[in-house]
């Protein structure tokens, strides 16, 4: 029954995302200050991607200690996710399409060609050993990679990025949204978290029974 | 009427119809689960 609390939720996130202030001060904006209300979804969206990552990473080990088939599923499931979540990201908060000079475009250009190479790998592989050996060293060594370029690559080049660097912090390390602002992110982070496990619990569920079905044949 | 607002609604609508196929999704694969079980 938690799954039908995510429909409000993320119903009244969208609702307060358009009658609240924009989070961005006008004074400062680089654009249109409506067009920073996608805060509201991009950063949870690149937060919930991160996490599904990680959430692979984990399954990945977990599959190369065990050998147990499921959770290779679950690591691919995890991959598949990170993807769909890395991908959402709108032209609107940067003005252009794209943009080889912001270094998140690029770095997320970067991860998607990565993790291209493997689905690319898992279905050029048909022993399902073997398949599952190399994905699982591929997510964990790919994790690290996502890791940097979403966390750490942006920070070491802050002058290629046209994202505002102190959206919810400042220069001093203080919480810059206001409470009301702040209230509606952390309830859209929290009901994004809850989207992506019910999502996760699905793929696996369905990777599982086409499993099933084959297996049976 | 803001167009602001009209996103708003675009946006709820298109949530709807997400919600509800993630819902039908959940509920076919419990059906076909519980079937396979029994």
């Amino acid at each position: 029954m938690l799954k039908l609390l995510i429909f409000p939720a993320m119903a009244l996130v969208i609702v307060m995302a358009f009658v609240l202030p924009s989070p961005m001060n006008p004074q400062i904006s680089l654009g249109p200050v409506d067009a920073y209300r996608i805060f509201y979804f991009h950063v949870p969206a690149a937060w919930v991607a991160a996490l599904s990552f990680v959430v692979g990473m984990f399954q990945s080990i977990s599959y190369l200690r065990t050998k147990d088939a499921d959770y290779d599923r679950k690591a691919l499931a995890a991959n598949r996710l990170g993807i769909v979540f890395a991908t959402i990201f709108a032209k609107m908060t940067w003005g252009e399409f794209w943009n080889w000079s912001e270094i998140r475009e690029v770095s997320l250009f970067i991860l998607l060609l990565i993790y291209g190479g493997y689905f690319a790998l898992r279905s050029a592989l048909n022993d399902d050993d073997v398949r599952a050996s190399f994905s699982a060293v591929m997510t964990i060594i790919f994790t690290v990679s996502a890791l940097f370029l979403i966390f750490v690559l942006p920070r070491i080049y802050p002058a290629f990025s046209q994202h505002p660097s102190d959206t919810i912090v400042d220069n001093q390390g203080k919480m810059s949204l206001s409470p009301m602002v702040a209230i509606v992110f952390g309830l859209s982070m929290v009901t994004y978290t809850a989207l992506y496990f019910w999502l996760y619990d699905i793929t696996i569920r369905v990777d599982r029974y086409i499993y099933k079905l084959k297996s049976e044949r | 009427m803001d167009a602001n607002y009209i996103v708003m609604v675009v946006v709820l609508i298109v949530w709807t119809g997400v919600f509800l196929y993630v819902w039908s999704v959940d509920r076919k694969l419990k059906t076909l689960e519980k079937r396979d079980e029994g």
